[in-house]
């Protein structure tokens, strides 16, 4: 039992389970090292770093479980509930989604916070103002704006949303448990959410250039320099 | 699963553009180079770029010791009797292998 911490309303989920099709144990990114520990534990530090969450949650690949709860142990200073990830990215929410349902349902659980495993450098002050701004009005999410790096006219610029996304829990339960029912299959969220519950509000906030998802070899290495060259604390 | 210099993992190759498996080599906590199943292209860093990453990194590592050690020892009170005698032995094996990650791949394949 690690440090207990104060009630917040507030769940954290970090989806871990990679695309457990093709996936076998020590296959999955979110365990490659990144600047001496396990990369989806970063997340982890960054999130309770801001002292917005009572509640975290892992959604790994089963095959995984156990090496995700020593890795958890061994570099996470806050209690993690591991859950068992399903065949895709939504499959792996919904049962987050269901796991969190008493909590949802007592009202214990006001506010969830969903963030791919596979993004290690979301720092706490942008993870502070996506709650601000889902607290706001009931659901928020980062975008970065890609013309400054392509250098795109604004009529071309392309936005390119990001994670954490952050959504009141019991709209967000609703939606997966109807997206369940019809079958449908959003790549994110935000997509589950416009299709299910439009009435919610989303705020969208300024992303961050920094918070970049681990998908080539190369992004380890970017990783790994913005982490050294912040001495490993993200503020 | 982060302590060995060769790891694999499901990466997208910037070369091939397909979604497959990568060798993941480290040097120390520093991604040395990385190879891709499918077209056997090798990401790597430059050499000059990464000894000297490396050796910033490595003492980083000396200077964070001790503290990291106290952390471990505090969430594992059984490492100081059975991880840490194994990890002190350890070692210089693991620093020869960490200078032979700082090689380069093309010009030492086996690496
Ligand atoms: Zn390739």
């Amino acid at each position: 039992m690690k440090k207990p911490r104060q009630h917040t309303g507030r769940t954290a989920v970090v989806l871990a389970a990679g695309s457990g099709t093709r996936l076998g144990a020590g296959a999955n990114k979110v365990w490659l090292p990144l600047g001496g520990r396990e990369l989806a534990t970063w997340s982890f530090q960054w999130l309770a770093q801001t002292e917005l969450f009572d509640r975290f949650v892992i959604v790994v690949h089963p095959n995984e479980r156990e090496d995700a709860r020593a890795i958890l142990k061994r570099h996470v200073t806050v209690d993690v509930d591991i859950v068992d990830g399903g065949k895709s990215r939504h499959d792996s929410e919904t049962r987050a989604l269901e796991y969190l349902a008493p909590s949802i349902e007592s009202g214990d659980c006001r506010l969830v916070l969903i963030h791919d495993g596979a993004r290690p450098l979301a720092a706490p002050a942008l993870v502070r103002r996506i709650v601000d701004a889902a607290e706001e009005c009931g659901g928020s999410l980062p975008y970065l704006d890609t013309a400054h790096i392509t250098g795109a006219q604004p009529e071309q610029r392309l936005v390119r949303v990001q994670t954490p996304q952050v959504f009141a829990a019991e709209p967000l339960l609703d939606a997966y448990r109807r997206a369940a029912r019809d079958g449908f299959e959003g790549s994110d969220t935000s997509m589950c959410m416009e299709q299910y519950r439009p009435d919610i509000a989303v705020k969208v906030v300024k992303g961050s250039a920094q918070n970049l998802k681990v998908t080539y070899p190369q992004d380890l290495v970017m990783a790994e320099h913005i982490l050294a060259a912040q001495s490993f604390s993200l503020k | 699963m982060s302590d060995q210099p060769r790891q694999t993992a499901i990466l997208q190759c910037s070369f091939c553009n397909r979604e497959c498996e990568h060798e993941v080599h480290y040097a120390g906590r520093i991604l040395a180079h990385a190879k891709c199943s499918a077209c056997g292209t090798v990401m790597q860093q430059s050499p000059n770029v990464l000894r000297k990453a490396y050796i910033k990194d490595l003492e980083h590592r000396a200077a964070t010791k001790p503290l990291r050690l106290v952390r471990r020892i505090l969430s594992d009170p059984g490492y100081l009797f059975t991880g840490l005698p194994k990890a002190i032995r350890r070692q210089p094996k693991k620093f020869v292998e960490e200078a032979k990650e700082l090689r380069d791949p093309n010009k030492h394949p086996d690496a």
